[in-house]
C-alpha cells in the first residue's frame, strides 16, 4: 500500500498530474488553513470520492518551515506506522511548504517528486534515513544527550572511555553536538541538527519501507 | 574568502540578512530567473554590495523551472568556489521560485553547505536544519559506477545482461545491485519495447547529482 504525500496551494491540475504520474493507495494533501476554502480543493475531494481513494487533509502554518517540517515528519511516521510506503510530491503550494517537505523527506529517507511542468524524481534514495546512518554507538550517544549533559556522564557497552571520546568527536565532526566548556568537566548539547535526527531517531526505523541502508 | 550564496527573486530583501548576519563577508553570489523583475533585485543587491565593498557575481538561470539546469548551475558553482579556496558560509535559499530553492537545499544536503531561509512577514533569518546526506557512503563503488554507467548511455537500451558484460561482473552480481538500486529508487526496470520479456535499467537524470561529489 502506498500513500502519496501532496504539498498544496491553489492549484488542482498539480496534484491531479501527481495522481496520474505517482501510483498510490492514499492521498494526503497538506496545505495551509486557508487553502481548505478554495474551490479547487472541493474538486480533488470530490474527484478522490469518485475514484474511492481514501483521502485526508493536514493543515501547517505554511510559512513556518521549521513547524512543517515536524508536521511532515509526524505524518511520514505515522503513515509507515499504519504500513505504507510513502512518497511524496513537492511541487504543490508555497515554496516554503515545498522545502518543509523535501527536508523532512532528506530526513527520513522517503521517495520525492516535483511534479509541476513536468515530473522529477528528486535524488532522495528511499529509506537512506540520516538516524540510519549513524552507528549503534553513535544512536547509543545521542539518546544519552540532554539537557545538562556531561562528557564524563555518557556511557558506552563496555564502559570505555576512549570509545565514548571517539564516538563524540565523530557526532561533533558531523555537527550533531556541541561541547560547550573545557574538559575534564565538559558539558555536551545537541545542535539543531542533533535534535532533529534525535527525533528521527524516536520515531523509529520505517517499517513499510522495509530498507534502512 | 569568506563567500554567501542565495537564490533571488523578486525581493532582495530575502537575501540582505544574511549580508547582514555573516562574519568578514568579502563575496555575494546569487541564481536568478531571467524575468526582469528579477533581473531588478539583483541590480539592487550589486549597488547595496558595491557599496558595502564586497564583490558581487550573479548566475542567471535561463529556465528556472528546469530542476537539473537549476541544481548543476548550483553545484558547479560551489565546485568552483571550493577549488578557488573560498569559504562558503551559508546558502540562502529564501528567493526564487519554488525549483529554485528546492533545487539549493537538496544540493546543499549532498554537498554539506548550511542553509538559512528568512520568513516572508517577518524577514528573520532562520538557520535550516542541515543533515548532509553521504549517499557516498550508502552505495557502494560498483553502484556509483553503474549509476554513472547507466547515466553515460541513458539513450541506449541497458540490460542486466549488457550491464554484467561491461563490467565484467556474473549475472547473479549484477541482479543484486540492481536490486539494491531499485529499492531506493535510483533506477527502475521497464519493459524493452520490442520484446516485453526483456526489461531494460532506466536511471533518473536526477541521479547526477548524487555522483556529483567525489
Amino acid at each position: 500500500m502506498r500513500a502519496l504525500i501532496c504539498t498544496f496551494g491553489f492549484d488542482a491540475d498539480k496534484i491531479i498530474l501527481a495522481m496520474k504520474c505517482i501510483k498510490h493507495d492514499h492521498l494526503v494533501l497538506v496545505t495551509g488553513t486557508d487553502n481548505l476554502e478554495h474551490d479547487s480543493f472541493d474538486r480533488i475531494s470530490s474527484l478522490c470520492q469518485r475514484l474511492r481513494t481514501p483521502f485526508e487533509v493536514m493543515t501547517t502554518d505554511k510559512f513556518d518551515v521549521l513547524a512543517s517540517m515536524s508536521v511532515f515528519q509526524d505524518l511520514v511516521g505515522r503513515l509507515r506506522s499504519e504500513g505504507f510506503v510513502v512518497c511524496m510530491d513537492i511541487g504543490g503550494g508555497v515554496h516554503t511548504l515545498s522545502l518543509a517537505a523535501l527536508l523532512a523527506a532528506l530526513n527520513l529517507g522517503v521517495e520525492t517528486w516535483h511534479i509541476d511542468r513536468d515530473p522529477v524524481r528528486l535524488p532522495v534514495l528511499s529509506g537512506v534515513s540520516i538516524s540510519s546512518r549513524l552507528s549503534s554507538e553513535q544512536r547509543a550517544l545521542l539518546l544519552q544527550i540532554g539537557p545538562g549533559a556531561r562528557m564524563d556522564g555518557l556511557r558506552l557497552p563496555g564502559n570505555r572511555r576512549d570509545a565514548v571520546m571517539r564516538v563524540l568527536l565523530e557526532l561533533k565532526r558531523s555537527g550533531m553536538v556541541r561541547v560547550e566548556s573545557a574538559l575534564p568537566d565538559a558539558s555536551v548539547s545537541l545542535t539543531e541538527e542533533g535534535v532533529v535526527c534525535r527525533q528521527n531517531m524516536m520515531r523509529g526505523v520505517p517499517k513499510a519501507d522495509g530498507f534502512t541502508g | 574568502m569568506v563567500s554567501i550564496m542565495g537564490t533571488l527573486g523578486f525581493r532582495p530583501d530575502t537575501i540582505l540578512p544574511t549580508i547582514r548576519s555573516t562574519e568578514g563577508l568579502q563575496r555575494v553570489v546569487v541564481f536568478h530567473s531571467d524575468h526582469v523583475r528579477s533581473r531588478e533585485a539583483v541590480s539592487e543587491v550589486r549597488d547595496i554590495c558595491e557599496q558595502m565593498g564586497l564583490k558581487f557575481s550573479h548566475h542567471e538561470v535561463p529556465d528556472a523551472f528546469n530542476f537539473m539546469r537549476v541544481s548543476k548551475a548550483i553545484q558547479n558553482e560551489i565546485a568552483a568556489m571550493r577549488a578557488a579556496g573560498d569559504a562558503l558560509q551559508v546558502f540562502n535559499v529564501a528567493g526564487g521560485t519554488r525549483i529554485m530553492s528546492a533545487c539549493a537545499l537538496l544540493v546543499c544536503t549532498l554537498e554539506g553547505v548550511n542553509c538559512v531561509y528568512v520568513h516572508d512577514d517577518t524577514l528573520e533569518e532562520i538557520p535550516l536544519p542541515m543533515l548532509q546526506i553521504r549517499y557516498s557512503d550508502v552505495l557502494t563503488p560498483v553502484q556509483r559506477d553503474i549509476l554513472r554507467y547507466l547515466l553515460e548511455h541513458r539513450g541506449e537500451d541497458i540490460t542486466q545482461k549488457g550491464l554484467g558484460l561491461a563490467f565484467g561482473l556474473h549475472k547473479a552480481t549484477v541482479n543484486h545491485h540492481i536490486k539494491e538500486l531499485t529499492a531506493r529508487g535510483a533506477v527502475h526496470l521497464m519493459p524493452s519495447p520490442k520484446d516485453s520479456r526483456i526489461k531494460l535499467i532506466k536511471v533518473e537524470d536526477s541521479m547526477e547529482l548524487l555522483l556529483g561529489r567525489s
